[in-house]
């Protein structure tokens, strides 16, 4: 009995601590610790013992010195080549491919990268050139977008007889210019005259053949990855409730089967009426924007055309106003892309999450200066992670706790209902908003209104038994997907940093 | 009483260990290609060893491609859904970061027996793992050169671990540990740790090799799977 007392009072103790400690989810890094994480982020290597004597060294004569040094060290780590890479394997995750051209696989084996260039078993294309410029020359991230210039190694267009089979970059800009054989090795390459033809990463060999098109998805993947990347619009595929009657799914398919030759603006829009994308609400959320912009690249099947193809950048903006801008090629998308303040408010937490980190949430107020600061320094690529590595956040090594990896699956989950409702008409005031950014609908007045909608229609209290969403046409929640969002209620709706939201 | 006691032991074991996911926190995991990086920033020494001696570049084990599954393992972002499948390291990812680091063992295994039948070692190795005073103590010069490589002697003909005195392998581990962790400081950050020799005595205590050369490769490999080497 009385070591059950004892075991009682040392496990209360331990409960004790233990609430401390979740108490406790973060830890403020200074010195070498900071200076190891700097490292880390930038290059994913430790600091060398040169690097860190020299560091050292500065921290004996004193603080002001130490922070100097720090601050040279990370200018050089930004500077690197080893920076360069990883925001070449960033972009890679974000594009969903490796950047080399050709169809020969990713070898890792980075210690022989130089031999597998040498000996042709890998292509340096003009993607990962590109991917890697942004900051061996701190380029402006737009250039991501808007670049009308490459470096292309001359060792893909000696490659080039098999064409048609291999596309390289080569091929693919064969129409534009076909004299690129006549290159040296990792030239500039430009195109006078022609740059409305060309859109920094989106006009590559690389992203065409990633991004494949066929008469069915008529560019729509192409759009689709445009509007994800560069806009942080995530689309998800809304698919159709089957029907008797084949027909309407043969329109859906085949919407220009039996009048063929309709590619006129006017046409598309008269043919709406009829045509499921247009109709039916659950494929237009998505289709009226994909189709418009999907037409730029209708002249480009495979390999970069010399005739332009006008489209539209439409979308829905964050005020909840339509940006609809006509554009005559890829140069317009591009540039009428950059000039959106959601481009700008997309790229600015993107590149928050790649050096400070999704969980440390970050202030309106915040945002709004850290976007000011893009602007302020012309976006360019190296002085912005500069300006994104002093901040007081980065600085933070989050301790991740039970609720945020409940936090996590649920927002996931949420972040799908998105994909249907966000934007949509609500009977409050104000649209529905997003889900899954916490507090919803920006205060916790709206987030317990939301919160209590979104547990009565997925019917927690019973385990989702008699729950109304989603539909039955929409994606399905599995019962562990019920237990997560029934167990993140249950915490509190915490946030990405654990914090509660509700009561 | 047994619930008590499965409680107690859980929290033991658990409660104070923080997780992280692959995916972009503030606390993260190097996804495998990261991993390469910093493996080979550690043994940077190596790459000359390999190319000018060993005449070999390739570390099969570290090796993987586009489609290889062992992607999702090691927490890259998978393309479909553009994050990675799994939340958090599983056994996978160990498997795979201790099979890697093996690959840059191989100069621990002696090109050959010398003519005075003892363990030469590459002088960069031994640089690498023993500082300058437990150099000198334990191996000589050796008038042994292969392609502008010195390599160094053992000065005992076999060196078992235990042999050594305590206050040496003690340096020995705490100097891979600064290698591969950092200083006390940085450990410490991290909330685990909270110096170098509170793991020493716990990488020392759990060493089963009895031969110098098996408990190096032994103290890396319990060192590559910790928190501080894994994520930043």
């Amino acid at each position: 009995m009385k070591f059950t007392i004892m075991l009682l009072s040392l496990f209360k103790v331990l409960l004790l601590t233990q609430a401390a400690l979740c108490d406790v989810r973060q830890h403020t890094l200074s010195g070498e610790a900071l200076l190891y994480k700097i490292s880390q982020a930038t290059r994913s290597a430790n600091p060398s013992s040169i690097e860190l004597m020299r560091y050292r060294e500065a921290a004996k004569q004193g603080e002001g010195e130490a922070q100097q040094v720090l601050q040279e060290l990370t200018r050089e780590f930004i500077s690197s080549e080893q920076h360069a890479r990883k925001l070449r394997f960033k972009l890679e995750e974000l594009f969903h491919y490796r950047a080399e051209t050709g169809n020969k696989a990713y070898s890792p084996n980075f210690l022989s990268e130089n031999l597998h260039f040498k000996f042709g078993l890998l292509y340096r294309g003009v993607s990962q050139n590109l991917f890697e410029d942004l900051s061996l020359k701190n380029m402006s991230w737009d250039q991501l977008l808007t670049a009308n210039s490459y470096r292309l190694p001359f060792e893909s267009c000696e490659e080039s007889g098999d064409e048609g089979v291999v596309q390289n970059d080569c091929n693919f800009f064969s129409f534009l210019k076909p004299v690129l054989k006549t290159y040296p090795n990792y030239a500039e390459m430009s195109f006078p005259g022609q740059e409305e033809k060309l859109a920094g990463s989106i006009t590559t060999g690389r992203f065409f053949s990633r991004y494949g098109n066929t008469a069915l998805n008529k560019n729509r993947g192409r759009a689709s990855a445009v509007f994800r990347i560069f806009l942080c619009d995530t689309m998800f595929a809304a698919v159709p409730e089957p029907s008797a009657d084949v027909a309407p799914l043969v329109d859906l398919i085949y919407p220009e089967v039996h009048e063929p030759g309709r590619h006129t603006e006017e046409h598309i829009r008269a043919s709406k009426a009829n045509d499921r994308h247009g109709s039916d609400s659950s494929c237009a959320k998505c289709h009226d924007k994909l189709d418009p912009l999907g037409r730029v690249f209708q002249t480009s099947a495979r390999y970069l055309a010399p005739i332009s193809s006008p489209g539209r950048l439409t979308y829905k903006n964050s005020r909840q106003q339509m940006t609809d801008i006509p554009v005559q090629n890829f140069s317009e998308l591009a540039k009428a892309i950059v000039q959106q303040p959601e481009y700008r408010t997309c790229q600015v937490k993107r590149l928050w999450q790649w050096y400070i980190g999704k969980d440390i949430s970050i202030s309106e107020a915040d945002q709004a200066e850290v976007e000011r600061k893009f602007d302020e320094m012309g976006r360019r690529t190296n002085d912005f992670v500069a300006y994104l590595i002093s901040r007081p956040e980065f600085k933070i090594r989050m301790v991740r706790t039970p609720e945020i990896q409940v936090a996590e699956r649920a927002l996931g989950i949420l972040q799908r209902c998105d994909s249907c409702h966000r934007g949509k008409e609500s009977n409050f005031n104000g649209p529905i908003p997003s889900f899954s950014e916490l507090p919803i609908g920006g205060s916790r007045e709206s987030m317990a209104l939301w919160i209590r909608l979104i547990g009565e229609q997925l019917d927690l209290d019973h385990d989702g038994v008699n729950r109304t969403m989603p539909p039955s046409s929409g994606f399905s929640l599995s019962a562990s997907d019920i237990r997560s969002i029934k167990m993140w209620f249950s915490l509190g709706n915490p946030d990405l940093a654990g914090r509660r939201m509700s009561k | 009483m047994r619930i008590l006691f499965s409680l107690f032991i859980h929290l033991l074991m658990f409660g104070s260990v923080s997780g992280a996911s692959f995916s972009e926190l503030s606390l993260r995991y190097l996804p495998g290609h990261e991993l390469r990086v910093k493996l080979a920033e550690i043994y940077e020494y190596q790459e000359v060893l390999n190319q000018k001696y060993f005449q070999s570049s390739k570390f099969p084990s570290c090796r993987y491609d586009f489609s290889n599954d062992v992607r999702d393992a090691v927490g890259e972002n998978n393309p479909i859904v553009g994050m990675p499948i799994s939340g958090q390291p599983g056994p996978a990812y160990l498997t795979f970061i201790q099979s890697c680091v093996r690959t840059f063992f191989i100069d621990l295994e002696p090109p050959g027996q010398g003519p005075e039948n003892k363990i030469v070692l590459p002088e960069a190795t031994v640089n690498f793992y023993f500082s300058s005073d437990l150099r000198d103590k334990y191996f000589r010069d050796f008038n042994l050169k292969k392609n502008s490589i010195s390599f160094l002697v053992l000065k005992a003909e076999h060196l078992e671990w235990k042999s050594i005195p305590s206050e040496d392998q003690r340096a020995i581990v705490k100097r891979l540990i600064q290698i591969f962790l950092g200083s006390d400081e940085v450990i410490n950050s991290y909330g685990i740790a909270q110096s170098a020799e509170q793991i020493a005595a716990k990488v020392e205590a759990t060493l089963g090799s009895s031969t110098l050369l098996g408990a190096l490769k032994e103290i890396v490999e319990t060192l590559v799977v910790r928190e501080e080497f894994l994520s930043y």
